[in-house]
């Protein structure tokens, strides 16, 4: 039986996880420059040891009313050529493209390991919008695990 | 051969080579593997063609002969002609390994034999694979031998590669080479045994052969110096084998080809004679020392050609390159850029605690320098010479002038500059475009340019040079020039320029516009360069690699199209800006300086046209645009009471000046209010001024921080549309700025500068049409509202202080006792769009018209002054009836009033004697002066004439020859050609020489006898003036 590692956060009250082999580290007080006249998603860009980093508000993709921003932990991804050269692309599901990305989050929750036939469909009662960018969901013991299909979160034409 | 042809053959060399190298790698997996894929053959194939065509290009012969044939069998063996029997595999290895040869050593490729090699392969084509060549390895037939050569040639005592050896060696990708040492110097003095030296070369090979073998040698003496020869495969390539063997690459030859696996076969020592394969043709050397270069004591033939992969590399210096990816450089560069940040961020950090760590000064200044040449050199190693480009025109100056019937000459100069590969790249195309023009459009066929005087050959010459920091490539040819003249008409037809515009437009400015898209005015398209690549797109190329172009032409002579380029697109000097608290990067390249306006200048130099905001710098109207606007950012200002940050709703930049349009919403207190926040926000207003190729625009900052280099990063895909921006860096202080681009910038803004440069052209005699113009006393006064008015002083004949208590009401109309008469009065709230007058005060003006007769009074409150100023009228801001529109006095914005459409609009007639006569008239205005234009116009059409206006001489003497006219009323001081001018030409002509002409002068000028004159803005007197010159005309006429 395969199993799955998520590194868990939570955003709006609600628990996601991201494949922990997509993930490259979690920044915490991370401060952007905004980009005037960009995709409302974005953040804006980040400096992180001189790479440039976009930076998107999963809660804005997540709900697009929502332009809260107060949130400042990111979580930076890892991309295809930086899993490639792990060795580590063929096991990650979803291509983000070559671009340094990081998602903006509320709080960082635990790793969690799941068994695949965990995994199930999303439930009929997440919005729309939120059911695009879903992967799969884990029933936990005490709450529902959304697993985020980033490549989806960065495909804003979702 | 010129030097950048040799760049080129370098480039040919290393480029080849590595094709060859691919060749050589997928002809040993066809030779493996029995399945046949299509791809890969077609892989070698298009490899070996390429090979042939870049020899063609430079004229060998040898090696496109033998690469010709090559592509010839591999392109049966595509269609599945030919099979891939390991037979004619060895055939193309070897035929391969001899074409590298020949590559590598191209100056004597040209005296080398290859018809054996293109024989056998040859044999091939025609279906007779050569039999004989599998029974007998190493046959002098087989092509192997004779391309390969090696052995037989250099072996002094003969060493026999075996078929079973070559396929061994391929199949390992073993290197096969011989050893010239000597016991001397490879034993005795490097303090060894014969064993230890075997064995060391055992670890990195595998000996196949000693000659003399190493007994012999052991028991040689040890005083002796005695030569010996070592066989040995390797998977050591060539470059490797001296460091690896310990032994000097002199005394190194390459026999075999092959390099890949790594497979170390076994050591031991005397593996010569135990490998059975290894056969020696001649027996033995004598043990007895052999003479120090061995090779010609060899019985074999050895004088033929000498093999050249024996010579290997030498010829064109390969070794001093080395070929790295690109993205490696960029990569470095990149990280180049981060240390200088990481640098700065340092020293910033450190500064003024320098003292506290005793010699941290000298280390930091170490640092420092050291930084700044690694980033100068890493910016090197990006650098290319144009040369690189300039040798694809040759070719296609040829097949050009071949197509066209035409004999061109291409000059290259400047080949050696050098410039950032990335820009050498986005260079090639434009460059071909112009190209493909000069020789399309500008050079004449032969038969032509001997009718001109000219060689038959024509010349195009590509000239490159530094200048000023910038790279300039200058497109020559000596044709037959762009004539400006058609452009211009083409321009009218096209309508991007009406007449008189294109009349008053430079030709610079006429000839650029061949840069605009969809101008061609070309006779005729013809298929060379009518591809759909407009001289706009190589203008929009160029702009996108931060150039400017420009063309200069002389017609007969020729037209010189000129680029000017930044040397790198990596590390940019940059103006960093700030807008909002947000910092941007600008670069340098585009902008032309930086302007800063006090307040008070602003009213002076922004004006608003055609709804935008435009800038007077240097004699031109540039349309400004704020950033924050651009950008869609909100503008800020910080409340002076509350202290917290609001957005700025201002509209336009000239809403300094011009508020009046929103002054009827506004209240006192908001009015007083926007005062302070016009103060809040720095008092200054920045514009930077940027250049697009010919045209300029202002954008307007908040703060100016500083200059600084900066390392372009490029733009994320989720910020492909963010088109303002051409990509972001990492500051001084870590933070991130956008980089904007000023080419998109403008067009964000929408700004149209087609208009503008005909604005500007219109404003470029703007200081000499200036001093023309007349000052206009004028009265400036209030009714009590927000607005202030003005009217002409000439139309005011009195003003009359009346207390309140004097005006008498007559059902909805006013009136007071005026010299004994009842006149009535006008309220200028009640007419116009302006402002209600709240309270009256205890005494007002009546200011009374001078209009012949006086229908009315006009109501003021106060007049506020009376002066003569120098009036430009805004006619398109505020119009409405009874108006004339707006201007500037000092630092107000005054409405100018229209007294004759506020004086029909308040429903007063307003008579004027001698209408009669006039009726119908027509009559020509001549004035420079807008307002004064318009206000004669005004006073004739009352009068019922029909009239027309221009603003100087040359254009009524135009409208005259075209239309009909009864009189010419024309002011005196104009530019162009002014009234005097005008009057002479008029009586110096045959038909018009009897036209009357009325000069509006308050005095009869001197020197011409005009048929009359009045005061400018008297209207009694004009119209006085013209009744009597055109009855007197009448009564002539009957």
């Amino acid at each position: 039986m395969s199993t799955l590692q998520f590194v868990t956060f939570s955003v709006n009250d609600n628990r996601y996880g991201v494949d922990i082999l997509r993930v490259r580290e979690v920044l915490k007080q991370v401060s952007c420059s905004p980009v005037p006249g960009a995709h409302p998603a974005i953040v804006g860009l980040m400096n992180l040891r001189g790479q440039v980093v976009t930076v998107i508000d999963l809660s804005q993709r997540l709900d697009t009313t929502n332009v809260d921003r107060e949130r400042n932990t990111c979580l930076i991804l890892k991309t295809d050529e930086e899993l490639e050269r792990q060795n580590l692309l063929e096991q990650v599901r979803g291509r983000i493209g070559s671009d340094a990305v990081g998602i903006l989050v509320d709080d960082m929750g635990e790793v969690i390991t799941v068994n695949e036939d965990e995994l199930s469909d999303p439930p009929a009662q997440m919005s729309e919008q939120e059911q695009a960018l879903v992967e799969n969901v884990v029933m936990l013991e005490d709450y529902l695990l959304t697993q985020i299909a980033v490549e989806k979160v960065l495909d804003f034409s979702v | 051969m010129n030097e950048y042809d040799r760049e080129l053959l370098n480039e040919f060399v290393t480029e080849s080579t590595e094709l060859l190298e691919q060749v050589e790698e997928t002809l040993l997996g066809l030779d493996e593997s029995a399945s046949l894929d299509p791809e890969a053959i077609n892989e070698i194939f298009r490899a070996v063609h390429s090979v042939k065509g870049t020899s063609g290009f430079f004229g060998l012969d040898v090696i496109g002969s033998l690469s010709h044939i090559m592509e010839n069998v591999l392109g049966e063996m595509r269609e599945g002609r030919l099979s891939p029997e390991p037979r004619l595999i060895d055939l193309l290895l070897s035929s391969n390994d001899r074409l590298r040869a020949l590559v590598l050593d191209t100056e004597s490729s040209q005296s080398a034999d290859v018809s054996e090699a293109v024989a056998s392969l040859e044999a091939w084509l025609h279906g007779a694979p050569p039999q004989q060549s599998a029974d007998t390895p190493a046959e002098a037939s087989e092509p192997v031998a004779e391309a390969a050569a090696a052995p037989a040639v250099v072996a002094d005592n003969s060493f026999e590669l075996t078929e079973e050896l070559k396929q061994d060696l391929r199949r390992h990708g073993l290197m096969l080479y011989r050893l010239n040492l000597s016991t001397r110097t490879d034993i005795t003095a490097r303090k060894r045994s014969l064993d230890a030296f075997v064995k060391h070369i055992s670890s990195v090979g595998t000996i196949l052969k000693v000659t003399p073998n190493v007994e012999t040698l052991k028991a040689a003496p040890e005083s002796e110096d005695h030569p010996f020869t070592v066989w040995m495969s390797s998977v050591l390539d060539p470059v490797l084998a001296p460091m690896g063997l310990a032994i000097d690459a002199a005394r190194i030859e390459v026999i075999g080809v092959d390099g890949k696996v790594a497979e170390p076969t076994s050591p031991a020592a005397p593996v010569a004679e135990k490998k059975p394969p290894v056969k020696l043709a001649v027996a033995e050397a004598p043990p007895a020392p052999a003479p120090a270069p061995v090779t010609e004591a060899n019985p074999e033939p050895v004088d033929a050609p000498p093999a050249p992969e024996v010579k290997r590399p030498q010829a064109h210096n390969n070794n001093e390159t080395l070929r790295v990816k690109t993205s490696l450089l960029d990569r470095l560069m990149q990280m180049a850029g981060e240390l200088v940040l990481a640098r700065n961020r340092l020293l910033r950090r450190l500064d003024g605690q320098q003292d506290k760590i005793e010699g941290i000064g000298a280390i930091l200044g170490e640092l420092n320098g050291i930084t700044s040449e690694m980033q100068e050199q890493i910016m090197q190693t990006r650098l290319q010479p144009i040369g690189t480009v300039y040798g694809r025109f040759s070719r296609v100056v040829r097949d050009m002038s071949k197509k066209l019937g035409k004999s061109v000459r291409l000059d290259t100069i400047g080949g050696d500059v050098e410039l950032d590969k990335a820009l050498l790249e986005g260079l090639a195309d434009p460059l071909t475009h112009m190209l493909r023009n000069s020789i399309d459009h500008g050079v004449e066929d032969p038969d032509g340019r001997e009718a001109a005087g000219k060689p038959r050959q024509g010349t195009v010459r590509i000239r490159a040079y530094h200048e000023g920091g910038m790279v300039n490539i200058d497109i020559e040819d000596d044709g037959r020039g762009i004539d400006v003249e058609k452009v211009r008409v083409a321009a009218i037809r096209k309508g991007l320029l009406s007449s008189e515009q294109a009349a008053k437009t430079t030709d610079t400015d006429i000839l650029n516009l061949i840069f605009r898209p969809g101008f061609s005015t070309a006779a005729k398209v013809t298929d060379v360069s009518g591809r759909g690549v407009g001289m706009d797109v190589v203008r929009t190329n160029i702009e996108k690699l931060g150039g400017v172009v420009e063309a200069r032409t002389r017609l007969g002579e020729g037209t010189t199209v000129s680029i000017k380029l930044p040397l790198t697109l990596a590390i940019v000097t940059s103006l960093i800006v700030d807008v909002e608290g947000q910092r941007f990067a600008l670069p340098q390249v585009g902008l032309e300086s930086v302007v800063r306006l006090r307040p008070a200048d602003v009213a002076k130099r922004v004006e608003r046209i055609r709804d935008m905001d435009v800038l007077r710098y240097r004699e031109r109207l540039l349309p400004i645009v704020r950033l924050t606007d651009v950008l869609g950012m909100d503008r800020t200002y910080v409340d002076r009471e509350t202290g917290e940050r609001m957005i700025d709703r201002r509209g336009r930049l000239s809403d300094r000046r011009a508020a009046i349009e929103k002054m009827e919403e506004d209240t006192l207190e908001q009015r007083v209010d926007d005062d302070d926040r016009r103060n809040a926000l720095s008092n200054v207003l920045r514009i930077l001024v940027l250049r697009i190729g010919r045209n300029s625009f202002g954008l307007v900052v908040d703060a100016i921080v500083e200059n600084e280099e900066i390392v372009v990063k490029p733009l994320s895909r989720f910020l492909r549309d963010c088109q303002c921006f051409s990509g972001a860096t990492i500051l001084g202080d870590g933070t991130i700025a956008m980089i904007l681009d000023p080419v998109n910038i403008a067009q964000a803004a929408q700004l149209t500068f087609s208009d503008l440069s005909r604005d500007a052209a219109e404003e470029s005699h703007l200081e000499r049409v200036r001093a023309l113009r007349e000052r206009v006393p004028l009265i400036h006064f209030s009714n009590g509202g927000p607005e202030t008015f003005a009217l002409p002083l000439a139309q005011v004949a009195r003003v009359e202080n009346i207390p309140k208590g004097d005006v008498q009401r007559v059902g909805h109309k006013e009136y007071i006792t005026y010299r004994g008469q009842a006149l009535p009065l006008v309220r200028l709230h009640e007419h116009l769009d302006v402002a209600m007058t709240m309270e009256e005060p205890e005494e007002m003006k009546v200011i009374i018209p001078n209009l012949g007769s006086c229908p009315a009074g006009i109501v003021a409150h106060e007049v506020l002054d009376a002066r003569e100023v120098e009036l430009e009228v805004d006619e398109a801001t505020i119009r409405g009836q009874g108006l004339i529109g707006s201007a500037i006095l000092g630092d107000d914005i005054v409405l100018l009033v229209d007294t004759y459409g506020l004086m029909s609009s308040a429903g007063v007639a307003v008579a004027c004697a001698g209408e009669q006569v006039l009726q119908g008239r027509r009559a020509l205005v001549v004035d420079d002066t807008p307002f004064m234009r318009r206000v004669t116009h005004g006073y004739l059409a009352d009068a019922g004439m029909q009239v027309e206006a221009v603003s100087d001489g040359l254009e009524a003497w135009d409208a005259i020859k075209t239309g009909e006219f009864d009189v010419i009323v024309t002011d005196m001081r104009m530019p162009n050609l002014d009234g005097a001018g005008l009057f002479a030409r008029l009586r110096g002509s045959e038909e018009l020489a009897h036209l009357p002409v009325v000069a509006l002068a308050s005095e009869a000028p001197k020197d011409c006898q005009f048929d009359g004159h009045a005061q400018k803005l008297d209207r009694p007197e004009l119209i006085e003036t013209l009744t009597a010159v055109l009855g007197q005309a009448q009564e002539e006429a009957a």
